[in-house]
């Protein structure tokens, strides 16, 4: 008997005898498994093990796909991949028969080397699974995500939506997202959308802010990482969002005070187009502020520093105020009042 | 000379008148004073260049004249010789003479003398062999008038003559008729010569050859003679010029010496010889180079001749002395060193011949019998000259006698890799297997035998065949022990509980009797071990870590003392640490051997964790999240570990790390999202 086989029949004692039809397909693929084929018989048969209900079975069959060059990979066993993915991202993916103990890291490393799987296929098929699961594990399937610009931001919105705790990630990936360039750049109103998502979430995800900030280098967010870094703010938190306000400080100390006012803008401009926005004392501020800023950049323009610095001064104080009225979130009212603050500065 | 010859050509000039024959011209009249008696010449004894010593073996000379008046003479050229050389010699000579009117019309003859008369002879019309020596003056082999006498004129003649340089053969003129009447009376006939080189052989004699040998005594001189066979030829003595090498003596074991003779190199040599050998001489005999036969010279010698000069304890050996002497006297005895090595006792298998050591008178043929291993010097020897000149002659041979028992021992059981180790894998999996086996001879009989060895906990798969006979062969380790199944499931488990390892066992029969070597045992070490779990488990990776990636380790590593290294994962840890900092963190640990991976791991409810996981290249790391979270950890502590978790992660990522998803486990439905304990990070190191 070969090894492949003794494994199956190894999998038949431990496997709860209640599942017979799942112990049936085990030793079934098992058989084939052992039966000498071509590579692309090979590879198809890896693939249908994908299917498998055992997450061992499926994890093994994916570290052995993954173990072929790309160009070894028959269609089946990529579009096998790919689905693989999106149902373990949704859920979908075979329930397996047996739990792990605690040390049993199985499942972690093999989304880890699935998502390594679908990424190399490079096939804007993976997407969604990528967007939903495989962003939570690398940086570079991040930026892949983000690569495709308008196109994966209803994927990042689903994913948020349904995977809470994929949302640091999903911040990160947005704020890739908001740094495109080239064709697949987001256009003004999705970039603005997307800011505005980041800097909502800050409350809840500060390290994964920062962490965006820094991976997009979001300048805009210093004032706001700045209060993350406050005395009473959890440790973690501090130092992540104090590295991230260093690691941005020379980005900002570069940039024009008019590529800041415009980007502070963008930001206002963001948050002024969420829900509840448009209405009531949040609709006033929005309105004063953005008309601020824009008086702002007029003088900016025209070389006239000193009404330019009033205005930001009158903006940044209508920013605080409009945090204690409740116009504005803490996280908003820091970006507009600490940015306009810093562009004065600079004046 | 002018004077003389004037008188000469009065006399002719009186006989031409009595006889009425013409004579024209005097030639070579002078020449003929120097003459000598050959039989009285010593032969040249220097010694001459060894180039073109040889002289012709033939030579001649003929002329013809008709109706010739008066007659001329003639010469020419029959040969060279660059040494003395004597030849057989056949000459001719007959010359009509015919009167012309107006004078009176008689007629006579004139043979190899010339013209003769009462005044003896007159050199007119002489035949002549005359030699123009290399260095310089002449002289004649041969003349006519040697001939001349009173009755009818001799026209041919043999003898044995000695020529040497340029030879020539011719007859002189005759003016028998009144000058200036030079038609009175016409020549006609013929004149001629044809010698040929005696052959000679060439030996060498003394006083104390016997049948072709020189017994020499040691310290004594010899008086030897170059023997040219014929030892004369005619009236002479054999010329022989050693030329060249001359005397040569060409010891049995030494180089050949030239020249050799104390007294110069003629053809009486003196030599006091201290070694046997071969005397030969170079000479030039009789006008041709040759070398003698060769002359053994023997000094007193014995030897001694033994059937066997490798044996075992037991073997008898037959010894042969030969004594080279000329008068064998009985040997004196035979002996053995060391004593003991040999004994009396015995037969030399039924040769009926009587053994060496003890028998009176000493035998020449006889048998000892070897008692003792080790190496033995037979000896025998003779005093040759009882006559007190001291000549004593001894022969030594050596002999080895081994152990007649046989000896087998394994010299090597090996695989490829350091120290001996193996794994299954080709190109690791040979086991290299060499015996020493005495008596050498035994090495093709040499019988292996491989089992599993019985000092472990592992059941190793027998082989299919035994290795090929031979003291040196090989086995392959069989791929029936790649068993997942043979792992142990505890941690970290001993090493005999793992190690392939192999029994080999080496036998020959000798003499109906079986001898085996102490069996060596051949095993996998811990390096091996270790390397042999990826093939055992089929790592899905492929990989199969090298030897010197491992490297010893301390801590929550597997089941070894040793690990897999990767210094780019290292390096890339330090700098998550780094990036981390102010804070830190804990690694709880990067290595697993596969089988510690798949057994050990979360055994008490998994049926084992990921196949592939790159913990087992050293590529993985669980890094330890704070504060640690317990069973009874509050909402607040959690929080702070998910932050802590959440910070980590983030770096780790941004570094390049593959990081567990943050989704919740589905394998761990208990856990409401996956990590909160450690983050794992990850890197695929296949380079």
């Amino acid at each position: 008997m070969s090894l492949p086989v003794r494994r199956a029949a190894r999998r038949l004692i431990v496997s709860r005898p209640s599942l017979i039809g799942r112990v049936v397909a085990l030793v079934l693929a098992a058989v084939a498994f052992d039966t000498r084929m071509s590579v692309a018989q090979d590879v198809d048969v890896l693939a249908s093990r994908l299917t498998m209900p055992d997450v061992h079975v499926r994890a093994e069959a994916v570290a052995r796909l993954n173990a072929l060059p790309v160009s070894a990979l028959t269609p089946a066993a990529r579009a096998a991949m790919i689905t693989l993915l999106e149902q373990e991202a949704t859920g979908q993916a075979p329930v397996s028969p047996d739990t792990a103990a605690d040390g049993d890291e199985t499942y972690d490393e093999y989304i880890i080397d699935l998502t390594s799987g679908v990424m190399r296929l490079q096939d804007p098929a993976g997407l969604r699974g990528l967007a939903l699961l495989g962003i939570q594990t690398r940086e570079d399937v991040q930026q892949y995500v983000a690569s495709f610009g308008v196109r994966s931001l209803p994927l990042l919105t689903e994913a948020w939506r349904l995977k809470p705790n994929a949302r640091p990630s999903i911040i990160t990936t947005w704020a890739f997202s908001a740094s495109l360039t080239g064709p697949n750049a987001l256009t003004k109103e999705d970039r603005q959308a997307v800011l505005a998502q980041i800097l909502s979430a800050s409350d809840e995800y500060p390290i994964a802010v920062a962490s965006a900030a820094r991976s997009a280098s979001l300048v805009a967010l210093v004032p706001v990482l700045a209060d993350m870094a406050s005395p009473t703010a959890n440790e973690v938190i501090r130092s992540r969002a104090e590295k991230a306000i260093t690691l941005l400080t020379p980005a900002r100390a570069v940039a024009s005070p008019l590529a800041l006012l415009d980007e502070t803008a963008q930001w206002l401009a963001g948050f002024c187009r969420t829900e509840g926005s448009h209405t009531g004392a949040r609709n006033g501020t929005c309105t004063s502020l953005q008309n601020r800023l824009a008086n702002a950049r007029e003088h900016v323009v025209a070389g006239r520093t000193t009404p330019a610095i009033n205005v930001l001064m009158a903006a940044e104080r209508e920013a605080a105020d409009a945090r204690s009225k409740g116009a504005l979130t803490a996280a908003e009212s820091a970006l507009i009042a600490g940015n306009a603050q810093y562009i004065a500065s600079r004046l | 000379m002018r004077i003389l010859r004037a008188l000469v050509l009065r006399l002719l000039a009186r006989r031409w008148i009595a006889s009425g024959i013409v004579g024209v011209v005097v030639l070579l009249a002078s020449c003929h004073d120097t003459l000598t008696d050959p039989t009285t010449r010593l032969l040249p004894t220097a010694r001459a260049a060894t180039s073109e010593l040889d002289s012709p073996s033939s030579g001649s000379a003929e002329f013809n004249v008709s109706a010739q008046a008066p007659l001329a003479g003639d010469q020419n050229l029959v040969g060279h010789y660059h040494t003395a050389t004597i030849v057989a010699m056949d000459v001719h000579q007959h010359f009509g003479i015919f009167g012309a009117p107006p004078y009176e019309l008689k007629s006579g003859e004139i043979g190899l003398a010339g013209r003769s008369s009462g005044f003896g002879c007159s050199h007119q019309g002489e035949a002549y062999l005359l030699n123009y020596h290399d260095g310089g003056g002449y002289d004649f082999a041969f003349t006519g008038c040697s001939l001349a006498g009173p009755s009818e004129p001799v026209n041919t003649f043999s003898d044995t003559v000695v020529v040497n340089g340029s030879v020539f053969y011719g007859y002189s003129y005759d003016a028998a008729c009144p000058f200036p009447d030079e038609a009175c009376a016409a020549y006609t006939g013929s004149s001629g010569v044809s010698i040929s080189r005696v052959p000679a052989t060439l030996g060498i004699t003394g006083d104390s050859i016997r049948s072709g040998t020189l017994w020499a005594w040691p310290r004594r001189e010899y008086l030897l003679t170059a023997a040219p066979t014929p030892a004369r030829m005619g009236r002479y003595a054999t010329p022989v010029l050693p030329v060249g090498t001359g005397w040569t003596f060409a010891p049995d074991s030494a180089t050949v010496e030239s020249n050799i003779c104390e007294n110069g190199s003629g053809r009486i040599c003196t030599k006091t010889f201290q070694k046997s050998g071969i005397l030969t001489l170079s000479a030039v005999v009789n006008g041709e180079q040759m070398a003698s036969a060769p002359l053994r010279v023997q000094m007193p010698a014995l030897k001694l001749s033994l059937s066997a000069d490798s044996v075992v304890v037991g073997d008898t050996v037959i010894a042969t002395t030969t004594v080279l002497w000329v008068d064998p006297t009985p040997l004196s005895y035979y002996a053995v060193n060391p004593a003991a090595a040999a004994a009396i006792e015995g037969d030399a298998a039924g040769a009926a011949l009587p053994p060496c050591l003890g028998t009176k008178p000493v035998p020449t043929r006889c048998y000892l019998v070897f008692t003792q291993p080790g190496k033995a010097t037979v000896e025998v020897g003779a005093t040759l000259d009882p006559r007190g000149r001291g000549v004593f002659a001894l022969a030594r041979r050596s002999v080895t006698i081994t152990s007649n028992d046989a000896k087998i021992e394994i010299a090597i059981a090996a695989g490829p890799n350091t120290a001996g180790s193996f794994t299954t894998r080709a190109g690791e999996n040979v086991i290299r297997l060499e015996a020493h086996v005495t008596p050498a001879s035994l090495a093709p009989q040499v019988q292996w035998s491989i089992t599993d060895s019985p000092d472990d906990e592992v059941l190793t798969a027998p082989l299919a065949m035994p290795p090929a006979t031979g003291a040196s062969s090989s086995f392959t380790v069989p791929r029936a022990n790649e068993r997942k199944s043979r792992w142990p499931a505890n941690h970290p488990g001993r090493l005999i509980q793992k190690a392939l390892a192999y029994k080999a066992a080496a036998s020959i029969v000798y003499q109906g009797k079986t001898y085996s070597a102490q069996p060596v045992t051949v095993k996998q070490d811990e390096s091996d071990v270790l390397r042999q779990e990826y093939i055992d488990l089929a790592v899905p990776q492929g990989i199969i870590p090298a030897r010197d990636v491992l490297s010893p380790q301390s801590g929550n590593g597997g089941d070894y003392a040793i690990a897999v290294a990767n210094a780019t994962f290292t390096d890339r840890l330090i700098k998550l640490a780094q990036a981390w900092q102010p804070h830190t963190f804990v690694v709880n640990g990067i290595y697993r051997d596969p089988v510690h991976n798949a057994f050990h791991v979360g055994k008490q409810k998994s049926s084992g964790t990921i196949s592939a996981s790159w913990h087992q290249y050293g590529c993985g790391a669980d890094l330890q999240t704070f504060p640690i979270v317990g069973g009874s950890a509050s909402p607040e502590q959690i929080a702070a570990a998910r932050l802590f978790w959440d910070g980590l992660s983030e770096e780790a990522r941004k570094l390049g790390f593959g990081v567990e998803q943050r989704d919740r486990n589905p394998t761990k439905p208990t856990q409401p999202y996956s990590g909160v304990g450690h983050v794992h990070v990850e890197l695929k190191c296949r380079a």
